[in-house]
This record gives C-alpha cells, structure tokens and sequence, in this order.
C-alpha cells in the first residue's frame, strides 16, 4: 500500500537535496573564487576609498566652521554620504573606462588567419604536392566610421604555385547601413554565391575542410565562378514569425576568360555585360534551428580571349541554383548546386551544365570528422569552360577529419580522390587541345590559426 | 511536535536550495532601447544592428560571460568566439566589446544611447529587459 507524502517527508527530501546541493557548492565554489577574490579586492579597495572620502569630508566640515572646529566631529549627515558615493561611483566609472576594452577606442583590430601544410599527390594533379608548402596569410580590418559607415579590408599573401610570393588586396568595401534589412556596398567584394563563398573564403582556419570545392576556387586557382567582384552589393535581413529571411543583390564588372582563367576585372570591364546577381536565404526557428536554405543566380555576358587579346567567343552566362546548410545537435553539413545554360552569342548556341557538392560533418567533442562529393558535368562544346584550365567535367570524393587544438588553432587531414573526364579544349591561342581522362588523388594535412 | 520538526526541515532545506535558484543576472540597456528576448539574442549574435533608428551596441561582461552565454545563447565561449570570428570575418562587424565588471557594464550602457550588457543586478539610470 502507498504511504501518502507527509509535509515530513517533504521537508527531508528538500533537507537530503539542500545538503547534496551544498556538498556539490565547493566545487562551483572553487570555480567561482578566483573571481570572489578579485571582487573581494575591489570592495576593500572602495572601502578605503569610502573611508578616505569620508575623512576628507569631516575635514572640509571642520574647515568651514572654525566655531566648531574644537568640537567633536559630527556623524556624516545622509547628503554627505550620497555625496561621498556619488564621488565614489564616479570615480569607479573612471578606472572603468581606464580598464575596459573598448574596440572603437583602442584603435582598429586585426584579424587574420594562416595556415602551413604538407602533401603528396599524383602526377596528375595541376598542383603536384610534394611536401611542405606555406599556404596564405590573410589579414583583414573591419574600421567603422559612425554608426552606419563601416568597411572591409582584407589583403592576402600567399605563394603560388612557382615559388612566388604576392600580396593581393583581397577585398576592399565600404558600406553604409539604413537599418537592418539594407546595407549598401561599394568596392571590392567575395560574390555571394552559395554560403562557402562568403562564409570561409581564404579563411582556412574556418572551413572544416582544407580545399574548397574545385569548381568554387579562386579565379586564379582555376576556378570556373567568379568569387570576387567589383561593384555594388546590398543584403539586408528580417525577422519573420518563423524565422529569418536574407538577401544579396550584386551588380558588378562580368568577368573573362584570359590566358585560360577567369578573370573579374577588378580593375574595369571590358564589355557592357555586367555580372547581375541575387541570393536569397532562410533560416526557420524552432525545431529547425541551425537550418539554412536558399536559391541564387546571376547573368553576365563573358568574352574568351586569347593571349594576343582577340575575342574568341562572347557568352551570355546564366547561372541558377540553390544550396543549404545546417550547423546543429553536432551536425555540420552543407551543400550547393549550379546550373549552367550559357549561351554563345555568334551561333546561338546553347549549353547546359551543372555542379555540385555537399559536405557531411560530425562533431566527435575536438574532433570533427567529415566526408565531401562533388561533380561538375560541363558541356564540352561550350567555349565558356573550354577555354578554362579545368573547363572538363569531374568528380572528387574527399574525406577528412578537423581536430580543434584550441579556439584558435586546427589540424586537419584530408585524402581527395579525383577524376577529370577527356575533353578537348582551347588553348591561349584558340586552338583545340585534346585532353586525356586523368586520375589522381591528394592525400593533404594542414594547420591553420585564426587571430 | 512531529509538524515543528517537518516546518524545520523544511525551512532549512528551502535555505540549502535557495542559492540554486537564484537568477544569474538581468540584462540591461540604455533607456532608450526597447527589445524582446529573441531580440537580445539576435543583438549578441551580430544579427541585429538597429532598433528602428537606434544603432544597438552590445557590450559583454566577463565576470558574467559564461552564465549569459549559457542561458541567454545556448552556447559557450568556443562557439561564440568562433560565430564572431565568421561574423566579423563576412559581414564586416566588429565583436562586442569587453568589460570587467558590473559597474562597467552599467556605467558604458547607462553613456551609451543603444548600449545592451547584462550585470549581476541591475542599477538605477538603465533599464532592465531580461532576467536570466
């Protein structure tokens, strides 16, 4: 039979549970001394800064009446105390300002982050490691003017595959902020693309991985995208009952193929075919927090020219896709998808394309490991990839694993498999180069530190 | 003489537990501000700038950072490093400023039109928007 709950057991169980809590105290306790210490230190210090205060005052009072000065001192009246922690406060607020860190006094920070690596490849791949190599240094400001100015600056140093070394103003961008939903943006800027694009960049020390996906490498690294622009670009974000919807709208120079790359035209475009983007984004609450999803596009019309500077072909370059990701309950995974109908304005000629990729990682406590699939199907007819480097269909298969040494410092290891399918393309010269099936793998470690 | 030692028990377990019920801090702003809880989240996060017209100018307090992160962000001090890292890294923000101690935090947001921070206890000359 059950006993009923008395107000006795009640009144032992909160007892039993009291002194559980108060065995368990000394260890919060232990935690929290040091910072008793330090406020204890502070108040003994006020104390005496309150005593001094108050004897000054009983001078001052002695000082102004004379008929009293013999007499004995009269108790601090209620005013003279208000008054007394009036200085007091005043000065506490002084040493605070003395002591604290403020960024907008202390002049601007820098940030950055570095990496150093060592791998081995096979003989087919374009980069060919074979041991150590120091991979970029990037540092960037982030200045403020005002509530509403802010800008961007962020340079990049790093050896290519040569040798050489060159620095390279990575992102220059000024921006003036009306509220929350709009921030308008003037100069040089990573193209919002996708979420890596503007997530990592040549942040190493932030992505999971240690290479991004082929197809969304730098312009000088091959890559098929233009990552960098110079133009104009608003985003803004708003809160809605379910979440929050963003955007990116970008008008800029439209890129060109030169001497086998893509090129931005950071400097001024060469046709009147602007690069024209939009990206919009959601992020749900809830249950699905930690969940974006999102669709993005842009146009431009794209010449490919050779190295004596004739036009070889003129595109009108299209691109529509979406892409996801989700950052919780220790998932890390993202994904994006591109497709391609470009067009070739002297015949008329239409291709399609596409590209992909998604990354699935864990987090095991410092360790994160991770497994990555991407495929570029690329027309081989069409000029705008056939007169690129890497303008071939592909596929890669990437696993790896991120140990998080501290806040600020990971190592990581990374084993890519890849495959480049035959394709003929064209040359600097326009020329039809007949490129072999290649198959290599890539076997890479990294340390990187963000600062 | 059974229910004085039961009322005995019981005030004296009440006082044992009492400690672990106290709340952590309030979280405090410039009189002007006026935000909704999701808001003072979004405000740590880099997510949200403005009030209507008023630039918002979040200040962490690192007597308080752990226990604000814990139950104010869900998150810890890694994570939150990291997420400013990114923020600062994309959007061109700069991560909160620092102060040491409650009467900092409250002497910069009682100065500061816009200012957001959290203290052990509130003052007077700020408002309170949250306790936590």
């Amino acid at each position: 039979m059950a006993r009923p709950v008395t107000l006795t057991h009640l009144a032992a169980a909160l007892v039993l549970g009291g002194l559980g809590a108060s065995l368990c105290a000394p260890a919060f306790a232990q935690a929290d001394a040091e910072r008793i210490r330090a406020l204890e230190n502070k108040l003994d210090a006020s104390l005496r800064q309150i005593e001094k205060l108050t004897e000054r005052i009983a001078e001052l009072e002695r000082a102004s009446a004379p008929g009293r000065a013999k007499a004995e001192p009269a108790a601090p009246t209620a005013a003279d105390q208000a008054r007394a922690l009036d200085t007091l406060q005043q000065s506490v607020e002084q040493i605070s300002q003395g002591l604290s860190r403020n960024v907008s006094h202390t002049g601007v920070p820098l940030h950055g982050f570095a990496d150093a690596n060592a791998g081995w490849s096979g003989v087919g791949d374009p980069r060919r490691l074979r041991g150590f190599g120091v991979g970029s240094l990037d540092l960037y400001l982030t200045p403020q003017f005002g509530s509403r100015v802010k800008s961007l600056m962020e340079i990049v140093f790093e050896y290519g595959p040569d040798g050489s070394g060159e620095f390279e103003a990575e992102r220059a961008q000024v921006g003036y902020t009306f509220n929350d939903g709009l921030t308008l943006w003037a100069g040089r800027f990573h193209t919002p693309i996708g979420l890596w694009n503007t997530l990592y960049h040549h942040g190493a020390n932030l992505q999971t991985a240690i290479y991004r996906p082929r197809f969304i490498e730098f312009e000088d690294r091959d890559g098929l995208l233009p990552t960098h622009s110079v133009g104009l670009w608003a985003n803004g974000k708003a809160s809605l009952d379910w979440g929050k919807i963003n955007y990116d709208v970008y008008l800029s120079n439209g890129p060109t193929v030169r001497r086998r790359l893509l090129d931005f035209n950071g400097f001024s475009d060469d046709n009147s075919g602007k690069l024209l983007g939009l990206n919009l984004g959601m992020q749900p609450h809830g249950g699905l927090r930690g969940l974006t999803v999102g669709v993005h596009t842009f146009g431009s019309t794209v010449d490919t020219r050779s190295a004596a500077n004739t036009l070889l072909s003129r595109n009108r370059m299209r691109m529509a896709g979406g892409y996801f990701g989700y950052d919780a309950m220790g998932w890390e995974t993202l994904g994006e998808y591109y497709r391609f109908a470009n067009r070739e304005l002297a015949t008329d000629t239409r291709h399609t394309s596409n590209a992909w990729f998604t990354q699935v990682g864990y987090n095991l406590g410092a360790w994160l490991p991770y497994a990555r699939f991407e495929k570029a199907s690329l027309d081989p007819a069409d000029k705008l990839f056939a007169t690129q480097k890497i303008g071939r269909s592909y596929t890669r298969t990437s696993v790896g694993a991120r140990y998080e040494l501290d806040s600020k410092s990971a190592l990581k290891v990374e084993f890519g498999d890849t495959t480049e399918a035959s394709a003929t393309l064209i040359d600097e010269n326009g020329l039809a180069v007949p490129v072999p099936r290649a198959r290599y793998r890539r076997t890479t470690v990294e340390y990187s530190i963000a600062f | 003489m059974h229910t004085q030692w039961a009322r005995l028990g019981l005030i004296i377990g009440l006082i044992l537990l009492a400690p672990l019920a106290v709340q952590a801090g309030e979280v405090i702003a410039n009189v002007a501000v006026v935000l909704s809880a999701d808001e003072i989240r979004d405000v740590f996060l880099g997510e949200k700038q403005f009030a209507g017209n008023l630039k918002l100018v979040p200040v962490d307090n690192a007597s308080l950072h752990a226990e604000f992160l814990s139950k104010v962000l869900q998150s810890d001090e890694r994570k939150y490093a990291a997420r400013w890292t990114r923020k600062s890294f994309r959007d061109g923000l700069a991560a909160p400023a620092v102060k040491g101690s409650d009467a900092e935090v409250i002497a910069f947001v009682r100065a500061t039109p816009g200012a957001v921070g959290y203290v052990s206890n509130g003052a007077a000359g700020v408002k309170v928007l949250e306790k936590f």
